[in-house]
């Protein structure tokens, strides 16, 4: 095997074993989950914006038009460790884990002109976990147990796609994203009799996959002196549900497929840059989840998602005299409002993080990290509030290999 | 545009640096843990089932056949117990038969000289009762041992007399159970009661009459019947078939015959004995019970459902299950039966409950072989902890809960019922100690028409989920 071969082995079996993201609040029990969808560790580490970020070595993956500058074949991972404690009126409960939710390869197929790109992006994730004691009288005898409650799974998209320099001062994304996931729900009751006898339990599985496909058309003007812009369009699309529903034990199954309506996303960002390597940026999101249509369950809690995001970054940059280097340095505050309320009152997640980077030798690569520090919910009005910390960490390699 | 660096020199590593980083935050993810899940967050979630443990009880009996088990090559002759006395509506006695006339054998001719009157000092008939029965038989109640519990109506001091009479012809065992064959008025034991508590009965009798049929080398039978004033209670002995030994027959001193043996005492005795044997012992050519007086089986499942080992007889029962909805999960179904302790009689028995389909036992009472019923069934549950006479354990539970959820699932072709029996030797981990054609035991179970907590019915524990209504089975 070649080592272009092995690498590229090596790519494709950790792209299959990216984990899948976790949400780590009990918020994500409901409706359509939680938005994990980060960028990269850089991105986070200045509050999450990149729309206008362009760069021939390691730019924001946030924006497909961004990446046709490349001069060099390019591959992203960017992961993250989180530990989030929500607590609540009667109990408290402390979750961790690592997740590796972004990956992406862009391969310039004309340096710094023209690219394609395809990658995996897991945008939301369902995942929580409960289990709460029951007891009941049955035959007239007690019966006791515990029921657990389980919410598993994610949506993720494929992208590919092209990014093209059309002038000297604008570039023009076109990508595809194949979108998929499923939400896994499973109730699992234990009982046992006053003997300690256990019934058979019950275990209710609802299992969606989802599957779709949207177009995401995308734009980076940096011909306008030291402030650039960009933008994302995603065009409403539809998402098919394709369900299960079965008890476990039980012969029969429910199959039923129906259709959702997936609103339409914007994304628009600003970058400006006010010298000696600093930057500031801004970066907006919106998606309509207030038409989201197909699922009468969950719209009376759905609404409209939107998510501002803006922070400071220093960038790298090698000393005059040639002897050092300067880290880049990187602060930021998003904030996000979620698509669903919680007890009817909408759901606010806020940020602020920190983040640096070192370049591989040559700069053939960066190794960024962010730490970010999270709120989301207020107890008074959600019944919960989650604290969480955030470590991310990404990777980005390039590269001289071009078709 | 170029906004990075100075192009970098080839050949590059970056990539191989990301690839072996990323390797490691993978395999690092494996190993963070959370706290367990508890109650945080469980109102949030928005899916739940419909109805959960739902309590069901069926006792609508829509068919019921009762099978008497009939073994090629094991009458009741080649029973290894031989029971004696009354109980309720059982009532058996011991027949023997003896043949002097291999006294006409050569070999015997040494002994013709002391077979006389003048020399047979007495005459014993001998009985050898089983441990099980010994330690009450005319014994007080050790209510400190926890390990029996008193069987009170059955065998606890049944004080017992014992009458021997010649019969009137010498038996045929392929004729019973039946009705006692015609005796002789007159005793032939001097003495009826008899306690005993080493397991060894001895009863004695008068010489004359046997030293006739010595005399005449004749062939005669004998019966042994419960006397006026007896106790109730069935005692078990050993025929001549018993094979068992151990904790199941006492351990003797004197020298025994298996079976109603005849003990010959003698003044004087052959040269070739032994200083200490002073009796001659003469076994049965054949012994069997009569049990003249046995239930039959109810074939009506509102008087009584019965089962009975020994004479083996197992009731088939199929419920009607026409309320319980269809794709539910069932989380437990027992099929209860109540003991009915004022006619059930016998020991510790294993039962056991298997799926067989309900044509098999049609209306009535079937006989059949066991090796044509062990294919027809498919073992559901077994307990061998109940007692028939126990105190306060009456309601009888066989879990039966993976049967109706195949009925649910329509899992078979045709119905299926409920086939009761005893620990037969196909069932697994079924067949040990004691021997279903050992003891004889009766279950006696209330009938449909008892009150609704006496009656055999299903209790069905299950949980319902309205989106599987209308669901077909999928693969």
């Amino acid at each position: 095997m070649t080592r272009t071969g092995a690498r590229l082995g090596l790519a494709a079996a950790l792209w299959l074993g990216a984990a899948a993201a976790a949400a780590q609040t009990p918020f994500a029990l409901q409706a359509l989950g939680q938005n994990v969808e980060t960028g990269t560790a850089r991105d986070t580490g200045r509050g999450g914006w990149g729309m206008a970020d362009g760069d021939t070595l390691t730019p924001s993956t946030l924006n497909p038009a961004a990446l046709a500058d490349l001069r060099f074949t390019a591959l992203w991972f960017s992961g993250y460790g989180t530990t989030t404690n929500t607590s609540g009126a009667v109990a408290a409960r402390t979750t961790r884990r690592v997740l590796l939710p972004n990956v992406r390869l862009a391969v310039p197929l004309e340096r710094g002109r023209l690219a394609l790109h395809a990658g995996f992006n897991i945008r939301r994730s369902l995942q929580y976990q409960t289990l709460v004691d029951i007891a009941s009288d049955h035959f007239g005898e007690p019966v006791s147990g515990y029921e657990r409650y389980n919410r598993d799974g994610t949506m993720y998209d494929v992208p590919v796609g092209l990014a093209w320099r059309a002038t000297g001062g604008l570039s023009l994304g076109a990508t595809l994203n194949l979108v998929r996931g499923s939400i896994d729900e499973t109730i699992t009751q234990v009982f046992t009799d006053p003997l300690g006898n256990y019934y058979l339990p019950n275990t209710r599985d609802q299992l969606d996959k989802l599957s779709g496909q949207s177009v995401t058309a995308s734009v980076l003007a940096d011909g306008l002196g030291f402030v650039k812009v960009g933008a994302s369009y995603t065009p409403a699309y539809d998402l098919e549900f394709d369900r299960r529903i079965g008890v476990g034990g039980v012969a029969a199954k429910d199959d039923e497929r129906f259709t959702c309506g997936m609103p339409a996303e914007y994304k628009a960002g600003l970058l400006v840059a006010l010298g000696r390597g600093w930057r500031f940026g801004a970066d907006g999101q919106l998606m309509r989840y207030s038409e989201f249509a197909g699922r009468p369950d969950w719209a009376p809690s759905l609404r409209d998602e939107w998510t501002v995001a803006t922070g400071f970054e220093r960038r790298w940059s090698r000393n005059p005299q040639g002897r050092g280097y300067t880290l880049p340095l990187r602060c930021g505050f998003s904030w996000r409002r979620w698509a669903h309320t919680i007890a009817g009152e909408p759901l606010d997640e806020r940020m602020i993080s920190i983040g640096t980077g070192v370049p591989f030798r040559d700069r053939l690569g960066m190794i960024d990290v962010s730490l970010s520090y999270s709120w989301i919910g207020d107890e008074a009005d959600h019944g919960y509030r989650c604290r969480s910390w955030r470590l991310g960490v990404s990777l980005t390699g390039l590269e001289p290999l071009i078709f | 545009m170029l906004t990075g660096c100075p192009d970098p020199r080839p050949p590059a590593r970056g990539v191989v640096c990301a690839l072996a980083a990323g390797a490691v935050l993978l395999a690092l993810g494996g190993g963070c843990t959370s706290d367990a899940p508890n109650q945080v967050g469980a109102e949030l979630a928005e899916t739940e089932i419909d109805t959960t443990l739902r309590a069901l009880t069926e006792d609508q009996i829509v068919h019921y056949g009762v099978l008497d088990i009939a073994e090629a090559g094991a009458p009741l002759d080649a029973t290894e117990v031989l029971y004696f006395g009354s109980n309720g509506t059982e009532a058996t006695s011991i027949l023997a038969n003896y043949d002097f006339s291999v006294l006409a054998h050569p070999d015997s001719a040494y002994l013709l000289p002391y077979l006389t009157a003048e020399n047979i000092r007495s005459v014993k008939v001998d009985l050898i009762m089983l441990d099980w029965y010994s330690p009450f038989h005319g014994a007080a109640t050790d209510t400190s041992d926890s390990t029996y519990v008193p069987i009170v109506k059955d065998w606890y001091g049944a004080a017992k007399y014992y009458d021997v009479h010649e019969l009137l012809a010498p038996f045929d065992t392929l004729t019973y159970p039946a009705a006692e064959p015609p005796f002789a008025t007159g005793r032939l034991n001097a003495t009826t009661e008899l306690l005993g508590t080493s397991g060894l009965i001895e009863i004695d009798c008068v010489p004359d009459r046997f030293v006739t049929w010595i005399a005449q080398r004749a062939r005669v039978g004998i019966i042994i019947r419960e006397g006026i004033g007896s106790q109730p209670g069935l005692l078990g002995f050993a025929s001549k078939e018993m094979v068992h030994g151990g904790s199941t027959l006492p351990t003797l001193n004197a020298q025994v015959e298996l079976g109603p043996a005849l003990i010959i005492g003698l003044e004087t005795t052959p040269d070739s004995w032994s200083a200490d044997r002073q009796a001659l012992v003469i076994g049965p050519a054949a012994d069997v019970t009569t049990w003249h007086q046995i239930e039959d089986p109810s074939t009506d499942p509102d008087q009584a459902v019965m089962v009975r080992t020994h004479l083996r007889s197992y009731p088939v029962i199929r419920f009607d299950l026409g309320n319980l909805p269809p794709n539910v999960r069932i989380n437990r179904a027992n099929l209860v039966v109540v003991n009915d302790t004022t006619r059930s009689i016998g020991h510790r028995t294993v039962l056991t409950c298997s799926e067989i389909p309900p044509e098999f036992a049609p209306p009535g009472r079937t006989t059949v072989g066991l090796a044509d019923l062990e294919p027809e069934i498919y073992f559901l549950y077994g307990n061998g902890t109940w007692e028939p006479t126990h105190l306060t354990e009456h309601e009888l539970k066989f879990n039966v809960t993976a049967s109706i959820q195949r009925r649910v699932n329509d899992a078979y072709e045709g119905d299926r019922g409920f086939l009761l029996a005893a620990g037969e030797y196909f069932f697994p981990g079924f067949n040990s100690d004691p021997d279903p054609d050992f003891w004889f035991t009766k279950w006696v179970f209330f009938g449909a028409a008892a009150d609704s907590a006496l009656r055999p019915r299903l209790e069905i524990s299950y949980t319902r989920l309205g989106e599987l209504d209308d669901a077909g089975v999928q693969p």
